[in-house]
């Protein structure tokens, strides 16, 4: 016998938190952003090429730029209005300047629970690009000042500790540490991180597999689980936060239909 | 709308290079030397730029549909998966993997998925998941023999025989119970059995990978030698912090080829392995923040630099 992870109560599509939530959204991109209904619903996706290329490191690793590919062509097909950054683009300052806008976000980079000497903790965050090969670390706490608990939609983040336990970052974009199985509902949202470290190989592997079935349909849950069944040459592990039969597509609440 | 900012300028849109036309050659070598790779045969069709669909889905033969129905029901049932009251049969080649499968979906009365059963064309399992993210009531398993003798009892449900090194993990959701292959005491990081179960011991999904390999060279070079080249490659490219990488002994595997290190050779991994003795150099000090770790390729007849890996 199964039961959903954490009980909730049966669905309710949407429930009035998220209702709530979609319409002070739905308000926000009406009066703040540009027209048309997609356009609206903006994504970022982020790729430290500098950190691994010749100026760096001695070789250019063809590893961020695929990845960055394979985000910007998923956003776009699932509908976001998608914009790309990397080299002197790719910076803390810009992270911050857009996240409040963010629905989609997507970074590929160093990743860790990174010490803040201010606040005297770790918190879970990731470098920038910036162009130099001295990278600036964005904490989740700086998303999570500038987002304001803004509610966010699909975020991927291809860095080592993404995911692993205790990880700060899905709260700075509003991601509750909730899985919202079959029966159950929290949201147009999902998050996914790897748990502790991870090779680039293993990563694209798992980003490719769960783009293309995001894209084609599955939902985002049975996304997950397919982007898991590829082949890892080293220990690889993901997981998971948000609402299982969530489509991943832009645009308030899309329930996956083909999903339990 | 999509915009790429690259430099600080707004830039149109990246598009990786199509394979060149000795990309395309030696992808439809490989295709001709491996013969199958367990799922299916590679074609030269599989050829694949990022950006591109990863996968093209197409519709059985009525007769190879029905037989995979038939298949992955009778795998479904053994491993009790729900079956639902229909099925969606779908012939899936894999771009990047480089294999073709039919993909056997369960699906209930209202048309929403409960689970998958993955076929090779020549009718092996090679992938069974359990939709639904659902966990159990019972007590989670206490790791060890108890965990190996459930994923033991869900390979042989879809007639497969674990063997190779085994390691049980538990993942943060799921136990990992891995059979990585192993040929004459040789590892193939990337081949093997994966079983998933969930803490009570449920089964959660299964993957198995078989790659063909490249025939071993008739001579296999000193370790010493791929300790030597991957010495010089760091001193290359890190110059006087090469000496911050630490150097574990080399060791052999059959290791895909790919690009890492040789961007626009080819597209992800090679399906043919060939034998390497695979050099990693672990990140110390102040590197650390720059990258963590380093696995070097090196072709165990040779000594050219075959690929790798990096850990960001």
């Amino acid at each position: 016998m199964s039961r959903p992870i954490r009980t909730r109560p049966p669905i309710h599509l949407p429930s009035r938190p998220v209702a709530s939530a979609l319409l002070a959204a739905a308000l926000l991109s009406a009066t703040i952003l540009p027209s048309g209904a997609r356009a609206s619903y903006q994504a970022s996706v982020d790729s430290n090429k500098t950190a691994f290329s010749s100026l760096c490191i001695g070789w250019d690793d063809p590893h961020p730029a695929r990845m960055l590919a394979l985000a910007v062509s998923g956003f776009k097909a699932l509908g976001y209005d998608v914009s790309s950054y990397s080299g002197t683009a790719f910076t803390r300052a810009g992270v911050l300047s857009r996240t409040f806008l963010d629905w989609g976000f997507y970074v590929h980079s160093h990743g860790d629970f990174y010490w803040n000497p201010t606040d005297q903790r770790r918190y879970t965050g990731f470098r920038d690009d910036g162009g130099k090969c001295v990278q600036s670390i964005v904490y989740s706490k700086d998303i999570a000042a500038r987002r304001l608990g803004r509610q966010s939609n699909l975020v991927l983040i291809s860095t080592c500790d993404g995911a692993t336990q205790g990880t700060t970052m899905p709260g700075a974009f509003a991601i509750e540490k909730v899985k919202a199985g079959t029966l159950s509902w929290n949201g147009p949202e999902f998050y996914i991180g790897y748990v502790g470290t991870a090779y680039d190989n293993d990563e694209e592997t798992f980003e490719t597999a769960f783009w293309d079935a995001l894209v084609r349909g599955s939902g985002a849950g049975r996304a997950f689980e397919l982007g898991l069944l590829g082949y890892f040459t080293h220990p690889f592990d993901a997981d998971w936060w948000g609402s299982y039969i969530w489509m991943g597509r832009a645009g308030p609440g899309t329930v996956c239909r083909s999903c339990l | 709308m999509t915009t790429d900012h690259i430099d600080g300028l707004a830039r149109p849109r990246l598009r990786a290079r199509r394979p060149t036309a000795a990309i395309a050659g030696l992808v439809a070598g490989c295709a001709l030397i491996s013969g199958a790779v367990i799922g299916g045969a590679v074609s030269a069709d599989a050829g694949w730029v990022p950006g591109q669909p990863a996968t093209q889905l197409s519709h059985p033969e009525p007769s190879a549909a029905a037989a995979a129905t038939k298949a992955a029901d009778e795998i479904a049932r053994r491993l009790g998966l729900d079956l639902g009251v229909r099925r969606s049969v779908e012939r899936v080649l894999d771009r990047r993997g480089q294999r073709t499968y039919d993909e056997v979906t369960g699906l209930d009365l209202r048309g929403r998925a409960t689970s998958v059963v993955r076929l090779g064309v020549e009718g092996r399992v090679i992938a069974a998941l359990r939709l639904g993210w659902a966990t159990t009531v019972g007590a989670e398993l206490p790791g060890g023999p108890p965990v190996v003798e459930r994923a033991v009892a869900a390979a042989g449900a879809a007639g497969i025989t674990p063997s190779g090194r085994l390691t049980v993990a538990r993942g943060a959701n799921d136990w990992i119970v891995s059979w990585q292959r192993v040929v004459a005491d040789i590892p193939v990081p990337a081949d093997g059995l994966t079983v998933r179960l969930l803490p009570d011991g449920t089964f959660h999904s299964l993957a198995l990978s078989e790659h063909p390999l490249a025939g071993r060279p008739a001579g296999v070079i000193d370790p010493g030698t791929a300790t030597a080249g991957a010495t010089e490659r760091l001193q290359t490219w890190f110059r006087e912090r090469a000496t911050s990488f630490r150097l574990a002994v080399p060791e052999l595997a059959w290791t895909a080829p790919n690009d890492t290190f040789s961007p626009g050779r080819t597209v992800g991994p090679e399906a043919v392995l060939r034998l390497s003795w695979v050099v990693r150099a672990t990140a110390t000090g102040t590197l650390r923040d720059d990258l963590r770790e380093l696995e070097l390729d090196f072709d165990a007849g040779d000594g050219r630099l075959l690929g790798g890996d990096v850990v960001r």
